[in-house]
């Protein structure tokens, strides 16, 4: 500049105390509020970041709560289960005990009572709750009770008896997200843990002609088998037995109709969907019956076994003084009984282990994630301050060389 | 000498010469810090001497001074540096508004906060997931219908501000295009007046100035140059036509456009052709609010419309606690309330348009199953037609893809129950409505016999948007969704059935395995929670919504970043510029002072050799002769 005019040295001393009041002020601002980015234009890419870290670690925060509920809600499950099996210990005793020769009628109907007991006992134990009063072994039918005792009077004329204990929750598992996209089931529903034996279904009806009229599916233990027209009832009994349910199909070779065997002690649970009438048509189901799992067909013969079933049929072979019975398959009921409860735990118990991993290495991931988070969107105090002092300092510095600059002119040294 | 008074003459003329030179400093000094003024200086030249040469001059030997006179009074300016400055500043001004709306953008997000619709939305599916673990409670269905609500709220606040942001636009643009029409008047005037100051030889410094001033001015609100070769017609230039030519101004004049949901274009009043503005603050300003703002407001209304349409395809599938089924957790507010969706566009009492959104085929399909078909779909895109051809290899995966890449403005997908479902997104042209499909047409069997979705192939089975009851050309299985009420991020809400009883609020889906509910199941819930992370394409391209609010946050910060660097970078240029114009134009104190010293003690000597001329005269007139 070869010449200054009167206005550039204040409209330059404007211009620049503009920049830096704006700037000082930011910096202030960021310190106060903890932000890093007071603007989304001062750091695009990592207000971006930012903004992803924080969903994810609020999204894990999350999964480290469900995990919790999840073992929190397991655990009160398995103290009803380990009771349950001490019960079917006690009452494998018994058992033992009446199998011997040494003992009454009179003294076995004395233990029949006792029996009575322990089965109400085991009732109750399968229709615990949770401490929000929701049912833990109902499966997903959570607001009442799973097991219901059906009572009869004998015919001998004596009191009350439980004739049967009926199964009123579901086969429902409720999936719980522990991890991105990770379900885990938290539930095992009553009809598998509380079962002894393998269910079986023989349907009477011949099924060697039977071909499938139009595209439609059944409802074999949770899983949609599709069945399309043309299939014969070989390509039936290959497709229930590819499918995921632990079910074995095949075909009686003397009534020629479907047979069904679960392969793991559980209710089996069947159903036609809509439009459907394939296990109808196949002697399986009635659907005038009821809804499942009591929707058998009658005409078909089938084998069912629960453990309530198993202590039932004890009783009553004390009442009916069935010393060999007792001592033969009563037994080997209750054993199977106590073998699906500690599986059951088992379950439980390794869903437990994983989960209990898991929820470390989700924490952990929340740490590092919430560091990302800070270090992308959170201000660094010893730099910021740094920043403002030296602003300030600056700031004092320009405001200073400015008045002086202003102050001489010829004006003041005219007479 | 031939004239006695030729001293005091002479002395006359140096006393005017020197008062307006003396005057000529005082005017700088009062107008130091007048914008855009340019010092002034007195230039002065010798009388003209005797004698010159001619028939009748004295015979001794000349030439004798007269003393001094004006030659011209002079402004200190420079033409081409002005030319300079004026090429600069609407690049500086453009960037400048730019850089104040893109920051009001900016803030409507309020990342990274948690106070931002994206930290709300978080929140709204992590009541899902609690609602997922306790499907009994009422309790945990109110922190649902709260965070929708507030999901809901925070939709509406950015919907609500981007169309208040372009209305503000619009008034911006009005008022501008009112203020260049001033300013060209303005011009347009002091053009003739100069012509005619001009045309009596004397400069008119002031009004030059004033003049510069105002095409400065001018230049930040529109991208100008200026010609004055001609000396009597000074013109001005923008976009290529003459906007000022000497003292007649082409004005300007705003309209609304239908089409543009009423906003101004920008015309010549006399011609009524489209102005084209090329740089300014003009052209920041529709650039803004007809593609910046007008993109947000579309990417937030189908980010909205697409939780709307996920949501309740699983809310109405599942059931309450109070066992209800098939309520829709946000309210659907439809164009309109015919059932076919059919429309009357220009009020002549029939219908010739249908709008629907969404339409979706009766089989159940999969999508990674060979098609083993052969044709080509026709969408339309925003351009015109657009063509996806499919063969026997692909997949319906494949052809999905390829529909949602092509431009089509349309978005494929399978629903839940794995039914072919294609849907409308905005459109970029303003003739053509948002959220409309405009034309499906299948040479081959996909769409018809495959999907479910057509009834016929080729032209016969084809759907277009502009004929009524185009509902009916659609297989009869196949269902459809009505198009929304403009603007769904305006409207978004909840259902007023959740609001008045929150008990409504499904958790299970109606279990196929029984025909009654589970009051434990919560996979209704859970499915809701993971939508997520669920791949749907949005708006930009982005997969799931949490992609979603993070690449905006980038975009938006980009664009600030961007305005803001090039502002600046502007700013210094033009600040360089207008420092060399004040180095040449400006008046220093001290400068102007010292030639007032200069001047003054001139005025002194001056007189001082009157008094002293006058004295000879004395001499002559009171001395001689008694």
């Amino acid at each position: 500049m070869d010449r200054i005019s009167f206005n550039l040295p204040y409209d330059d001393a404007r211009f620049y105390t503009e920049k830096r009041e704006k700037l000082l002020q930011k910096t202030a601002n960021s310190l106060a509020s903890q932000q890093k980015i007071p603007e989304l234009r001062d750091d695009p890419v990592s207000a971006s970041h930012a903004v992803r870290y924080q969903s994810v670690s609020f999204r894990l925060n999350r999964f480290v709560d469900n995990i919790d509920q999840i073992r929190g809600h397991n655990q009160i499950a398995e103290g009803y289960l380990r009771n349950s099996v001490d019960i079917l210990q006690k009452l494998r005793e018994l058992a033992v005990q009446m199998a011997n020769g040494i003992y009454t009628e009179e003294e076995r109907k004395i233990a029949s009572n006792e029996v009575d007991q322990f089965l109400r006992q085991l009732v109750e134990n399968a229709n615990a709750r949770t401490g929000d009063g929701t049912r833990l072994f109902g499966g997903l039918q959570t607001t009442s009770d799973p097991f219901r005792i059906v009572t009869g009077v004998r015919a001998t004329g004596e009191k009350e008896y439980i004739s049967t204990v009926e199964y009123l929750g579901d086969q429902g598992r409720r999936w719980i997200e522990v991890n991105e996209g990770t379900l885990v089931a938290q539930n095992i529903p009553g009809s598998e843990l509380f079962w002894a034996k393998n269910d079986r279904i023989f349907s009477q009806v011949d099924a060697s002609a039977y071909v499938v009229r139009q595209r439609s599916s059944v409802f074999i233990d949770g899983n949609d088998i599709q069945l399309e027209p043309g299939d014969t009832i070989g390509s039936i009994v290959q497709k229930i037995n590819d499918s995921p349910a632990a079910v074995q199909a095949g075909i009686d070779p003397v009534s020629n109709g479907l047979t069904l065997e679960t392969t793991t002690p559980h209710r089996l649970w069947l159903k036609d969907e809509e439009g459907s009438t394939i296990l109808e048509d196949l002697g399986i189901v009635n659907k005038i019956k009821g809804l499942p799992p009591y929707n058998i067909s009658e005409t078909a013969v089938s084998f069912s076994g629960s453990i309530f079933d198993m202590i039932i049929q004890f009783q009553e072979r004390l009442i009916n003084n069935d010393m060999e019975a007792i001592g033969s398959s009563t037994l080997r009921g209750v054993d199977d009984s106590i073998q699906s409860l500690l599986t059951g735990l088992a379950s439980y118990g390794a869903l437990d282990e994983r989960l209990s991993v898991l929820s470390q290495r989700v924490s952990m991931n929340i740490i590092e994630v919430d560091t990302l988070h800070a270090n992308a969107a959170e201000v660094d105090y010893a730099q910021a301050m740094t920043q403002l002092k030296k602003m300030e300092y600056a700031h004092q510095v320009s405001l200073a060389v400015t008045a002086r600059v202003l102050q001489q002119s010829l004006l003041d040294y005219l007479r | 000498m031939n004239n006695s008074f030729f001293g005091i003459e002479m002395g006359k003329r140096g006393l005017v010469v020197h008062t307006k030179r003396i005057a000529t400093v005082g005017h700088n000094l009062s107008n130091m810090s007048t914008e855009g003024y340019s010092r002034q200086r007195v230039e002065v030249e010798s009388f003209e001497p005797l004698y010159r040469p001619h028939l009748n001059r004295e015979e001794r030997p000349g030439q004798i001074g007269q003393g001094v006179e004006v030659a011209q009074v002079r402004r200190i300016h420079d033409d081409e540096l002005e030319r300079r400055v004026i090429d600069n500043e609407s690049g500086y001004h453009f960037w400048k508004t730019r850089s104040n709306y893109v920051l009001m953008l900016e803030q409507l997000h309020n990342e990274p906060t948690e106070q931002s619709l994206r930290f709300l939305m978080d929140k709204f599916w992590d009541a899902w997931q609690e609602l997922s673990i306790y499907p009994e409670q009422l309790s945990a269905r109110q922190a649902v219908l709260q965070r929708g609500k507030a999901v809901a709220e925070s939709i509406r606040i950015r919907g609500e501000g981007l169309v208040q942001i372009r209305q503000m636009l619009e008034d911006h643009v009005v008022a501008m295009v009112q203020q260049i029409n001033e300013h060209i008047r303005d011009i347009a005037a002091l053009n003739e007046e100069i012509v005619q100051v001009k045309a009596e030889g004397d400069n008119p410094n002031d009004l030059l100035d004033k003049r510069d001033l105002l095409v400065k001015k001018l230049a930040q609100l529109i991208d100008i140059s200026t010609e004055d070769k001609d000396a009597d017609e000074f013109n001005v230039y923008s976009g290529g036509y003459r906007i000022v030519q000497g003292k007649i101004a082409r004005m300007l004049k705003t309209a609304g456009n239908q089409e543009n949901d009423g906003y101004s274009a920008v015309f010549w009043k006399k011609t009524g052709e489209k102005f084209h503005p090329w740089g300014g603050s003009l052209q920041a300003l529709l650039e803004l609010r007809d593609k910046d703002v007008l993109d947000e407001l579309k990417n937030i209304d189908q980010v909205t419309i697409t939780l709307v349409n996920l949501v309740n395809e699983i809310h109405q599938k599942g059931y309450g606690l109070n066992g209800r089924t098939n309520v829709a957790f946000f309210t659907e507010r439809n164009r309109v309330l015919n059932v076919q969706g059919n429309y009357d566009s220009n009020g002549d009492g029939i219908f010739d348009q249908s709008l629907i959104f969404r339409m979706t085929g009766s089989h159940r399909l999969q999508a990674d199953e060979q098609i083993g078909l052969e044709g080509i779909i026709t969408l339309e895109g925003s351009q015109g037609p657009v063509t996806i051809a499919y063969h026997p290899t692909d997949t319906m995966r494949d052809i999905m893809q390829r529909i949602n890449g092509s431009g089509a403005e349309i978005v494929a997908r399978l629903n839940r129950d794995n039914m072919f479902e294609l849907r409308a997104t905005p459109s970029a042209d303003m003739r053509t409505p948002d959220f409309v499909i405009r034309h499906i047409e299948d040479s081959g069997e996909l769409l018809v016999g495959y999907a479910g979705l057509l009834t016929q192939s080729g032209l016969n089975g084809r759907y277009r948007w502009d004929e009524a009851s185009s509902a009916l050309q659609l297989n009869e299985n196949a269902t459809y969704g009505l198009a929304p009420l403009k603007n769904p991020s305006v409207w978004i809400d909840v259902n007023s059935l959740i609001v008045n009883d929150s008990a409504s609020i499904v958790a299970g889906f109606v279990d196929r395995g029984q025909d009654r509910e589970a009051p434990g199941d919560g996979d209704a819930a859970l499915s809701i929670a993971q939508l997520r992370n669920r791949d749907i394409v949005l708006a930009n391209n982005s997969r799931t919504f949490d992609s979603y609010f993070a690449d905006i946050v980038a975009e938006i910060g980009l664009k600030g970043e961007e305005a803001d660097l090039a502002m600046r970078t502007r700013e210094l240029i033009v600040k360089k510029l207008d420092d060399t114009k004040k180095t040449i134009s400006g008046v220093n104190l001290d400068e102007e002072l010292s030639n007032m010293l200069k001047y003054q003690r001139a005025y002194q000597s001056i007189a001082r050799f009157i008094t002293t001329y006058d004295g000879l005269m004395d001499t002559i007139i009171n001395r001689m002769m008694g």
